[in-house]
């Protein structure tokens, strides 16, 4: 209670300093009654912002029209209104005791499922063994078909039983071959097993032998050893713990790098950190540098001391270059003077030079290109001199034409004549082409004919093959008597051969008798059994289907065949082409009109 | 002793269920290796023999290529429905070698012998030649 003074003075605190407290007598006593509750209760807080809320909002509704205080004060306790306005112990108690109902019911809520769910998580443990049997049950019974249809395979596919044996004698010696490697593994586990065992007891002897050492040692010795070997113990401790850090860092370094490479803001902030890494490894150089700065006297002195030295070495540069600027002018003057005086020289030959060197140039050409020209100008001279022979000649028989030349009345026949001559010309080239025409036919025929007479040969061939033939023929059939006699032998024989066939038929007849008893007993034996009555009304109707699939099949293929409109289009397209070209035709022949 | 199934002796052939005109059955009964008589179609086939008369018979030889499975039935009477079965033999493959079949059968009544051919190593067999040891049986 004496911890909280502000709480009792909070009412005058919220009150506007113009309200004078006689006002409100009222809410005075309110103020007291709420209080004690919270008197009785230092702990709780609520509810005494409760009382001032409630007080608060008396306050509002009374004061407003006088108070110049802002509303937003007030305000926030407005949402207070509407509630229980007087709310003391029973309240609270009655809050309270609703609230523990609550929560029991709540825990009782909870307690019923924890039950349910220990009972669900026995029974998932059953149903779990249950599933796992099942499983397993599964799996046989799953083998058990893969059996089946492999035999029904092998029955499907007609193998023998032998083949079945072959693969059943197989599959047997390579399960015996595993089992014996299975075995020889086994053995060599065993063996590996003992060594192992015969190890650890030599290690024991080992740490024995060591443990006795020990105990053979001097006191100070012992003491030595034992805190070596805590050192050790402790060392190894030591690099267990680092490496196992070291392994985590790795990992956590690894997915930060993985995180780093997917996000591009990361690696923006990886790239300014490194810029920073930068920046702050240049600051430090540079407060190294301004560190090493001493006062400003002796700053100043080094720098004059500098400056001087630059000075001096700008000085000794500047003569330097000096130097050799006066040098090259002297060179370049040299120069110039030796050019002038090359010139002086040499002005004239060098003009005379040129000229002979162009004189000597333009005669190496000619020289060079003498013979190919003397050779086209002697070709030229020869083809012009053949040239003015024949016109020469043309001349002379013109001159001697001239001097016969027709009159022009020779000319109007000898015109009539070139015409008379042409037509004939015309008409003897119709009839060659008429004769070419005809030469063409007959040499077919020709071929024809060269065709038949191959043919004549061949038939002669065969006709003389036939003479020869009958000539033999004629001398077997000039001897009667020899033919007469085998006819007879032949005769005799078919005779005998007759005989013995008969009694044959007869044995045959009775035979064939014999194996229809049988076949019509086995027949009868075979409509006997039901198997046999199946197959063939299965056939039977398999018969029936093959047929409805012909038939529909046929009814398809007919159908396909009305549908196929791609012959039409085709010949509705050539008759579209055509007309076009047609139409084109024609329209060209107009147009040239 | 003599060779009870040859032509001359009197043997006919009954039936054969193979006959081509030039390798006819009774080939195999004329006494020669020379001849002999071929199969023309699917197996089994068979022959039958007749003897002159009702024989004792003691062995059965039968020079043959490509035989595989040789049945032998007799009967003592002239009908062919009383036959019994008197041996059946596997011959060995011999590479198309003449083929040598023995069939010793002690002492046997018989007036026909049956030759059942069920196999062969080839699509057709030949039988060159039958002989029958044995003996005629008076009265």
């Amino acid at each position: 209670m004496s911890q909280r003074p502000p709480t009792s003075s909070r009412p005058t605190s919220g009150r506007a300093p113009g309200t004078a407290a006689g006002r409100q007598p009222g809410t005075a006593t309110r103020l007291t009654t709420a209080m004690n509750p919270a008197a009785a209760r230092p702990g709780s807080r609520g509810g005494q912002v409760a009382g001032g809320v409630a007080l608060n909002s008396q306050v509002t509704v009374v004061d407003r029209p006088t108070t110049q205080q802002g509303l937003g004060g007030m305000k926030t306790a407005k949402p207070g209104q509407g509630r229980r306005q007087v709310m003391d112990k029973t309240y609270f108690l009655g809050q309270i005791r609703s609230k523990i109902n609550e929560l029991n019911a709540e825990v009782v809520r909870l307690t019923k499922e924890i039950e349910n769910a220990s009972d669900e998580n026995s029974s998932f443990l059953a149903y779990e063994k249950r599933a796992e049997a099942l499983a397993s049950e599964i799996r046989d019974l799953q083998g058990e078909l893969g059996d089946y249809n492999t035999l029904v395979d092998k029955l499907t596919t007609d193998e023998d039983i032998q083949d079945v044996e072959f693969d059943c004698n197989n599959l047997k010696s390579q399960n015996d071959r595993e089992s014996k490697k299975i075995e020889e593994m086994f053995d060599i586990k065993k063996q590996k097993e003992d060594q192992i065992q015969l190890l650890e007891t030599e290690m024991d002897q080992e740490r024995r032998m060591a443990d006795n050492v020990v105990n053979d040692m001097k006191p100070e010795m012992r003491q030595r050893y034992m805190q070596l070997k805590d050192l050790n113990e402790h060392l190894l401790r030591q690099l267990e713990t680092g490496q196992q850090e070291l392994d985590q860092l790795n990992t956590k370094t690894e997915s930060l790098q993985e995180e780093l490479s997917q996000s591009q803001v990361k690696q923006e902030a990886v790239r300014l950190y490194d810029q920073l890494h930068e920046l702050e490894g240049k600051r430090s150089s540079l407060q190294e540098e301004a560190r090493m700065r001493g006062t400003p006297a002796e700053e100043r002195e080094r720098l004059l001391k500098q400056v001087k030295e630059d000075n001096q070495e700008i000085a000794s540069m500047e003569r330097q270059t000096k130097e050799q600027q006066e040098k090259i002018d002297q060179m370049r003057d040299e120069i110039t003077q030796l050019d002038l005086d090359i010139e002086e020289n040499q002005g004239e030959r060098n003009q005379k030079y040129k000229e002979l060197k162009k004189r000597e140039e333009s005669m190496d050409e000619f020289l060079s290109t003498f013979d190919e020209n003397k050779m086209q100008e002697l070709t030229k001279i020869s083809e012009v001199e053949s040239n003015v022979v024949t016109l020469l000649e043309n001349m002379s028989r013109n001159m001697g034409r001239f001097t016969n030349l027709p009159t022009p009345k020779d000319l109007m026949s000898m015109k009539e004549d070139l015409e008379f001559k042409e037509d004939e010309m015309k008409k003897s080239e119709m009839t060659t082409i008429e004769l070419a025409a005809q030469r063409d036919k007959l040499q077919q025929d020709l071929a024809k004919m060269d065709q038949f007479e191959e043919k004549l040969h061949e038939e002669q061939v065969i006709l003389q093959r036939k003479v020869a033939d009958m000539e033999k023929e004629l001398t077997t059939y000039g001897d009667l008597e020899k033919l007469r006699a085998d006819a007879e032998e032949k005769k005799k024989k078919l005779m005998e051969d007759r005989v013995i066939l008969q009694r044959r038929r007869e044995v045959f007849k009775r035979l064939i008798q014999h194996l229809t008893i049988k076949y019509e007993g086995l027949k009868t034996q075979l409509n006997e059994n039901e198997t046999y009555t199946q197959l063939s009304n299965l056939e039977k109707k398999w018969q029936h289907h093959e047929q409805n699939n012909y038939t529909m099949k046929e009814f398809i293929s007919a159908r396909t065949m009305e549908c196929d409109y791609t012959p039409i289009s085709r010949r509705v397209n050539s008759i579209m082409d055509h007309f076009n070209a047609k139409l084109q035709t024609h329209m060209a022949g107009k147009t040239s009109y | 002793m003599f060779d009870v199934a040859l032509a001359s002796g009197g043997a006919q052939i009954a039936l054969s269920t193979s006959s081509d005109d030039s390798h006819p059955p009774e080939h195999m009964i004329d006494g020669t290796d020379e001849t002999f008589w071929t199969t023309t179609g699917l197996y089994p086939q068979e022959v039958i023999v007749r003897f002159q008369a009702l024989m004792s018979i003691n062995s059965v030889e039968l020079s043959s290529y490509d035989v595989q499975n040789i049945a032998l039935e007799t009967s003592e009477s002239d009908s062919i429905d009383s036959f019994e079965p008197l041996a059946e033999k596997e011959v060995e493959r011999t590479d198309h070698q003449l083929q040598t079949v023995e069939v010793s059968v002690g002492e046997r009544r018989a007036q026909c012998l049956r030759i059942i051919i069920n196999s062969g190593y080839d699509h057709f067999v030949a039988v060159h030649r039958l002989k029958v040891n044995g003996k005629a049986l008076h009265g």
